[in-house]
């Protein structure tokens, strides 16, 4: 017998007889009554079980009337009636040869003996969404438990297939693809921090930095709005690994290409025997003042803290802990400020180039700025007055750009 | 010879200005005060005055402000059901049914300030409890200070909840019993607020200010948005806030800078939560709380995220309000201000502290040095100041030293008032009392410092001191009339004197029953 009934219960409720949807001519209860048999195919339900589930306010009797009703109604619209729904007075059920049901192919398809990742492709395409998204019947509490039960064992089952699905990509170098998968997940759940890091390593395993430091401020930003929280531990230092993100392969790694904007400005290493340093910062558009900057500062803070003659001056400490209070650590005293931005940028100018200068003693740096055309102001005349000294530092500067500005003409001409 | 639209005469008129002049008699046109003077000099314009009006010696104070008002919240708690006097989980069901009975299917029941500890079952209510109240109806019952919230089985099915998300409680066989805590809470809470439809907001909002208005309040400082709130409030204040008679001056509550430009937000803050609170002992203390020597609090920024928005916002000209109520946030805030203050010194920022309940004298002395305002909420004391209250019982011996007002004025710092609605009313005629009543003595201010803190004070807080805070001529004629006076009557009864009328802008916003102006 040809199978002429389809059920879809994966995202909005969709019943096609014949290929064509019969939703609109069955009750809010005939639907729920069918969707229920349909899913407990194969088993027999008892009349007076469904009576309570669906009537569970009404009499016996009452109650019993209106299931009686509402199958004959069921039986009389799908014509068929003996061959669907099947029973006697006191069982009922699906005869399931003539049933097309999406959840059944989910589960077959998801099938831990038998799946592959096309399998697992299939699956996906059939969860369009929640399993009877939006189907409430208001009275019927039973039956409304029964669809959420479902719906959460549903998305289990699709959130352990995704994250399966998405790593095996990782492991096949399809980070694209995983990363589209990824990203479902945050439909359902978008203050799950397990599947933000996850994004952020597939970006970086592509080596698009930008992307990856996106995701990290999207979650930020929604922990904070909805939950007042900082990110956790785990998804800072997912960050951390971006900041310190070195590529290995200058020019390669980079998903971005930088082919036409790029300066250069320094000489090669004069000693190759020297740790390589490479800090490569990331600007954004209308990013606050010192941004750069205070990427840099922090980086080579870091690597400070792995030098092993450790005698840089504490007097520029100080004046550095104005842009990071972790320089401070390094001073032995507290805190104080000056109160003039012109005093305080020369100070900090010309403490991050003695920084910069004693660091290049010990280590090859080689600074590199991702979209130098968006670099704030004050970081801008830090680059300048390096670029200007660039000599005197054992040093290679590389300003990348993706569109021409008055800043990277500037930059050319010196 | 000059049109005059109201005379007010023969009262006592405090104008609050530099000298504390009180005149007797004021005269307004186009909403502003044209004239003020004493004796009988009012009566050159008498033949000029459409509205005369004998104040029979009442006494008239500028138009009050309330510095610290969650606007869109109290208003639509106006229209929640009210849990925190139930002694029972089956009273609870019953106030719940009868509202039930009223509201229209498939329309929210709200019900708000729950408390456990009061209850004779000791604890929340499940789904279950609350599905034999209506099935028909979303009923969700919040927990005091919004911390943990109930649903019933019509709300549960409606929320798409995640089935990973952290803090549904569930059942032996897995099913949420409706309890919501911790994230599971504030996703219920955002999901439901991002719900309600802005005639909603409108109704609640109204209802509000003209409560305030009754209360003699002119100026709400209206802070909306952000955690625990929802950024709809903000962007509803923003787009309504001509339409009503009091002004409005909004605080997003945000710290996303990208969605304060979406609505050219000026002002930012109010309740950015730094630190919790200590009702729900998430306020953060040096030490630990003393009914609860497990914690001293939570901390909901690290120092450099703060940093890093008050830099910007800074640098950027815009105001900001932050909430610090324990030590350790205090710090962190002074901090964050002190950095962006010294980079970027030549702003006039009035930057604000928002209630800074623990504060030191270190914290005092820092916070005057960076001109930061502090805006406190006097009522707090009158609620829990005092043996055996709240602060006593979070606190131990720390509560001799909350919200030390004298010290705050002592030290040169401007203070301002708020009722921080709905967590105390909006009463500035209580929150006076409040503050030159301190259960602690030696931290009552005088009676005019206390009238600042709502009036001339608080227009400085939002930059408006040039056109409002005050009875000058040419200031908004922003008024309102008292049945007696607040500099004479004992210190218990002030939050007692009947508000006669509230002039906005010269026009009567309130007038008391029988009262004909």
């Amino acid at each position: 017998m040809s199978i002429n009934l389809e059920i879809n219960l994966l995202g909005k409720l969709e019943v096609k007889l014949d290929g064509k949807s019969i939703l609109d001519s069955i009750s809010q209860k005939g639907l729920g009554i069918l969707v229920y048999l349909a899913t407990n195919n194969g088993k027999n339900i008892e009349r007076d079980q469904l009576a309570s589930i669906f009537w569970p306010d009404s009499s016996e009797e009452a109650s019993r009337y209106n299931l009686r009703y509402n199958l004959w109604n069921l039986r009389k619209l799908l014509n068929k009636a003996d061959e669907i729904i099947l029973g006697d007075k006191t069982s009922c059920l699906v005869a399931s040869e003539s049933l097309k049901l999406d959840i059944e192919e989910f589960d077959n398809n998801i099938e831990e003996s038998t799946f592959t990742l096309e399998s697992l492709e299939r699956a996906r395409l059939l969860y369009r969404g929640d399993f009877l998204e939006k189907f409430f019947i208001k009275e019927c509490l039973e039956f409304n438990d029964w669809i959420f039960f479902q719906k959460e064992e549903y998305q289990r089952k699709y959130y352990n297939m995704i994250i399966y699905l998405s790593d095996s990509y990782y492991e096949n170098r399809e980070y694209a693809k995983g990363i589209e998968l990824l990203r479902e997940l945050l439909i359902i759940n978008p203050l799950d921090e397990k599947i933000y890091i996850k994004l952020i390593e597939f970006s970086l395993a592509m080596g698009d930095r930008v992307s990856a430091f996106k995701i990290y401020y999207k979650c930020s930003e929604i922990l904070r709005e909805e939950l007042n929280i900082s990110p956790s531990k785990e998804t800072k230092e997912a960050y951390y690994k971006i900041q310190n993100y070195i590529e290995h392969d200058i020019g390669v790694v980079s998903k971005k290409s930088y082919d036409e904007g790029k300066i250069i400005l320094g000489n090669k290493f004069e000693k190759e025997e020297l740790e390589k340093l490479v800090i490569d910062v990331q600007t954004y558009k209308n990013s606050h003042s010192y941004h750069a900057m205070g990427l840099v500062l922090k980086n080579l803070l870091r690597a400070y803290e792995r030098l092993t003659n450790k005698d840089f001056s504490a007097y520029y400490f100080m004046d550095l802990s104005i842009l990071d209070t972790s320089a401070l650590k390094y001073t032995g005293v507290e805190n104080r400020f000056l109160n003039n931005k012109k005093l305080i940028d020369n100070k900090l100018y010309s403490s991050l180039l003695e920084l910069l200068t004693y660091m290049s003693k010990f280590r090859n740096i080689k600074l590199v700025i991702d979209d130098f055309n968006d670099i704030d102001d004050e970081s801008f005349n830090m680059i300048v007055l390096i670029a200007k000294n660039i000599n005197s530092l054992n040093l290679i500067l590389e300003l990348r750009y993706t569109r021409d500005s008055t800043k990277i003409e500037y930059m050319k001409n010196i | 010879m000059v049109n005059i639209d109201m005379l007010l005469y023969n009262g006592q008129i405090y104008t609050i200005d530099k000298e504390n002049n009180v005149e007797t008699w004021m005269a307004i046109k186009d909403g502003k005060i044209y004239d003020l003077g004493r004796a009988d000099t009012y009566k050159k314009y008498i033949n000029s005055t459409k509205n005369l009006i004998d104040l029979e010696k009442k006494i008239v104070f500028p138009g009050f402000y309330d510095s610290h008002v969650h606007l869109v919240q109290t208003g639509l708690n106006t229209m929640a059901i009210d849990a925190s006097k139930v002694e029972s989980i089956k009273e609870l069901q019953e106030l719940i049914k009868s509202r039930a009975i009223l509201t229209p299917e498939d329309e929210l029941i709200n019900v708000i300030g729950y408390d456990e500890y009061k209850v004779e079952e000791k604890r929340i209510p499940s789904r279950q409890e609350l599905d034999k109240c209506s099935k028909k109806h979303g009923i969700w019952v919040n927990t005091v200070e919004y911390h943990t919230g109930v649903v019933n089985s019509y709300l549960l099915h409606k929320l798409k909840l995640p089935f990973n998300l952290e803090g549904i409680s569930r059942d032996e066989k897995g099913m949420p019993d409706g309890r919501m805590y911790g994230k599971a809470s504030a996703f219920v809470r955002n999901t439901i607020l991002g719900n309600i439809a802005d005639s909603e907001r409108a109704e609640g909002v109204f209802k509000s200010i003209s409560r305030a208005a009754a209360k003699g309040v002119t100026t709400i400082n209206a802070m909306e948005g952000g955690f625990s709130f929802h950024n709809k409030d903000a962007i509803f204040i923003e787009k309504s806030k001509y339409d009503y008679d009091l002004d409005l001056v909004l605080f997003y509550q945000t710290v996303n800078m990208n969605k304060a430009k979406e609505i050219d937000a000026e002002k930012l803050g109010g309740c950015i939560f730094i630190d919790g609170s200590f009702m729900t002992r998430t306020a953060a203390l040096k030490e630990p709380y003393e009914d609860d020597k497990t914690t001293n609090g939570v901390l909901y920024f690290t120092q450099e995220e703060l940093d890093k928005f008050v830099i910007q916002a800074h640098s950027e000209n815009y105001q900001i309000a932050l909430h610090a109520i324990g030590e350790r946030a205090i710090d962190q805030v002074l901090n964050s201000f002190e950095k962006a203050i010294h980079l970027y010194p030549d702003i006039e920022h009035r930057h604000r502290i928002e209630h800074f309940e623990l504060a030191t004298d270190e914290h005092m002395k820092k916070a005057r040095e960076l001109n930061l305002i502090i805006s406190a909420q006097p009522s707090y004391e009158y609620l829990w100041g005092g043996e055996g209250k709240l602060y006593d019982i979070r606190l131990g011996d720390r509560r001799f030293n909350t919200n030390r007002f004298r010290s705050l004025i002592d030290k040169g710092l401007l203070v301002i008032g708020g009722s921080d609605s709905d967590v105390t009313p909006i009463d500035p005629l209580l929150g006076i009392q409040a503050a030159i009543s301190h259960p602690i003595e030696k931290w009552s201010i005088d009676r005019i410092e206390a009238v600042k803190m709502f009036t001339i004070n608080a227009a400085y807080a939002v930059f408006e001191e040039e056109v409002k805070g005050s009875l000058e001529v040419d200031k908004m004629a922003d008024l309102v009339i008292l049945d007696e006076d607040p500099f004479k009557v004992e210190k218990n009864r002030i939050k007692d004197i009947k508000i006669i009328s509230t002039i906005k802008q010269g026009k009567v916003i309130y007038q008391s029953k029988g009262v004909v102006i």
